[in-house]
């Protein structure tokens, strides 16, 4: 067999890399471990201990508890109940308290920092267009769409804690969102970045579509969802998923110079 | 004398060579190279060829068609290409994969369709131009959150005790004295190195187990123009300590990589492990020659030092054996490896440390690992963009491969010695 005539068939294919040399990298960043206390509820969340357990374990404990925003976030992620979450903060309380409105961390950017970072990286994200392709459970049917969102004139304004932005979108050439949107970063409950596709099937089925499912979209894209009280969402696409990540730390670190968070009081 | 020694070889004209060695070119453009002591180091007629061992076995067949390749311990490799220009490739009976070029989302893959013990997977490639040749390099199924290499990259503190449970399982069993994982871990790097030794020897096993094979065998010493090594040496915990390393810069890598996925060859592919003394891994038999030209073998689990990067026209790279089974290419010798099996063996590597990053990422704080923060694992991992599965049936395929297989070897053998007319 000529191995020569397989590679080249295989030329055909357009292959769009070419490298020289070893490219020098940074090692990851390196992870903060989780408060003792939390790790331990964190532990048996993870087992799917009964909430009377759980309850019991963080009213012995004499640890303090990290009530950040993060922590809270990651204990939710977890499946701490609403309960847990209250116990926790009213255990935690005494050693954490929110930052004010526009006073700079003890660590990290100062407000103003980060809402400006917030504010160039999701004007930057302009108008962007992808196709999802879609499935119907029912009978097998498949479909795509090509969708378009923009984004823009948005304004992080760091002395009111308060992001705005217009945002247009289509489906198939038909809008679909074209508003004005604006939301206070003290009622930022939750931030979770997501596939898109996971977002969109996630919709489906709560809206009475549990049938239609997106497998994919193309490029790969990703959302920011920044939930509010009552279950309302803000939304960003993004075709980068790292820096979907990126402003989503951004927020996270907002939303805790703003004082927001998850608000129940003990 | 043994095997296809104890056959004649047709009569012709012969030329002597300066080191003893014999060409023989008999009737029907039929060639035979002998070595000094008699036996037949191969044989060509008509585009097909073969090589022999000294024993007498066969190394390896060349057809128009097919390659077939005869390991240290009796592993058979077969590659095909086929008429759609996809590629089969048998590592073993009732192993192997199927691989052909797809489109998919506007990206360019090489998908590869592996069956192995009944079960069948995928894996996917995407292609670049290294020393203006084409490369494929692995893709991952999943992204992690920075925070989540972090936590695999950096110490865990106090080292962590863990049991595999790999005891009693006959690849375990059939490695021993071999390769022995660490009883406790100071990180993740440590446990994902015994990770991907261990899966990548697992599934050797299967084509490494079967009896026979060329090497190893007291009764038969070794030609002037072969090398056996005479004893296993050991992975010992020194030479996993420097594959350790190399998982955590191989985490870094990846982690980059993870940022831009479509740079993922430029930032987690085989030109950035290109440099002196870094360690591969041998994912599949091989084949090599040294530099005075004996031959010899290397068997899945047997690592290998990169003595110097190659050059930029180079097809091949120089490495010195680390460590090696009984019958395969000594330890100290350098081989000459050429630059696409570096290539399988980094992407062998990438593969099981990307199985063994889910695996840490699924049990972390289960089973005495320990608990990664929220912060690297409450971000969900992001799927890659891969390609569909293939829904070619690939085991009986590769069935039809053994079998094809079967029939070129025993015809190659037959026309070789055949005293009549010679139909081609």
């Amino acid at each position: 067999m000529n191995m020569r005539k397989l590679l080249a068939a295989f030329l055909f294919c357009g292959i769009a890399f070419t490298l020289s040399a070893q490219q020098p990298v940074a090692p990851p960043p390196k992870p903060v471990n989780d408060a003792p206390a939390n790790a331990a509820v964190l532990k048996l969340l993870q087992v799917g201990m009964p909430e009377s357990v759980v309850l019991d374990k963080i009213h012995s404990t004499s640890d303090k508890f990290d009530t950040s925003v993060d922590a809270l976030v990651a204990l939710k992620l977890a499946g701490a109940t609403e309960a847990e979450l209250k116990a926790i903060l009213a255990q935690g309380a005494a050693s954490v308290d929110p930052q004010p409105a526009g006073v700079p961390a003890a660590s990290g950017p100062t407000l103003a920092e980060t809402m400006q970072f917030i504010q160039e990286k999701l004007n930057d994200l302009g108008k962007i267009a992808w196709v999802e392709f879609n499935q119907d459970a029912t009978n097998g049917g498949t479909s795509t769409d090509t969708m378009t969102n923009e984004t823009s004139n948005v304004v992080a304004d760091a002395n009111q804690c308060r992001i705005s932005y217009y945002r247009k979108g289509a489906q198939n050439g038909k809008i679909t969102r074209d508003e004005n949107r604006a939301f206070l970063l003290r009622d930022v409950q939750e931030i979770v970045v997501k596939p898109l596709e996971q977002f969109e099937n996630e919709w489906l089925a709560k809206n009475g579509h549990p049938e239609l499912v997106v497998t994919s979209t193309n490029p790969p894209m990703t959302v920011l969802v920044l939930r509010q009280p009552h279950g309302e969402d803000y939304t960003f696409r993004f075709t980068d998923a790292n820096l979907a990540d990126r402003v989503a730390k951004a927020m996270l670190h907002a939303v805790e110079l703003c004082g927001g968070g998850n608000k129940d009081k003990f | 004398m043994t095997g296809i020694n104890k056959r004649s070889i047709p009569p012709g004209r012969v030329a002597v060579h300066g080191d003893k060695s014999l060409t023989v070119t008999a009737t029907n453009g039929r060639n035979y190279n002998l070595r000094p002591n008699g036996t037949l180091a191969s044989y060509s007629a008509h585009g097909q060829s073969a090589s022999f061992h000294a024993n007498g076995q066969l190394a390896s067949v060349h057809t128009a068609n097919m390659d077939i390749a005869h390991g240290p311990h009796g592993q058979r490799t077969i590659i095909s290409e086929r008429p759609d220009h996809s590629r089969l490739v048998s590592t073993g009976p009732h192993r192997g994969y199927l691989e052909h070029s797809v489109s998919y989302h506007g990206h360019d893959y090489v998908q590869r369709t592996y069956v192995h013990g009944g079960h069948s997977f995928t894996r996917a490639y995407s292609g670049y131009h290294y020393h203006g040749r084409i490369f494929y390099n692995y893709y991952p199924y999943y992204f992690y959150d920075p925070l989540f290499y972090g936590w695999a990259y950096y110490p865990w503190g106090a080292p962590v005790p863990y049991g595999w449970g790999w005891a009693g399982s006959p690849w375990f069993d059939f490695y021993a004295g071999f390769f022995s994982p660490w009883d406790a871990y100071p990180s993740g790097a440590y446990w994902l190195t015994d990770f991907l030794i261990g899966q990548t020897l697992e599934a050797g096993y299967q084509a490494d187990a079967p009896a026979g094979g060329y090497a190893g065998n007291d009764a038969t010493p070794p030609g002037d123009d072969e090398a056996y090594a005479p004893a296993d040496t050991p992975i010992t915990p020194e030479i996993k300590q420097m594959i350790a390393e190399e998982v955590q810069q191989q985490l870094a890598y990846e982690n980059a990589a993870a940022a831009k996925p479509d740079d993922a060859p430029a930032l987690a592919g085989l030109p950035q492990v290109l440099t002196p003394n870094h360690l591969f891994v041998t994912s599949q038999a091989l084949n090599v020659a040294t530099a005075d030209g004996q031959q010899c073998g290397l068997s899945t689990g047997d690592v290998i030092k990169l003595v110097a990067t190659p050059a930029d026209d180079a097809t091949a790279a120089d490495l010195v054996v680390v460590s090696s089974r009984k019958g395969d290419c000594p330890a100290g010798l350098t081989v000459s490896v050429p630059v696409e099996s570096l290539q399988e063996m980094q992407n062998n590597f990438r593969a099981q440390l990307d199985s063994g990053l889910q695996k840490l990422h699924a049990q972390q704080g289960q089973n005495g690992l320990p608990g990664a923060p929220y912060s690297a694992i409450a971000p969900p991992p992001r799927p890659s963009d891969e390609p569909p599965a293939d829904n070619e049936n690939v085991q009986s395929l590769l069935d039809a491969q053994q079998q094809q297989a079967n029939q070129t070897e025993t015809s190659v053998t037959q026309s070789a010695f055949s005293t009549g007319p010679q139909a081609h």
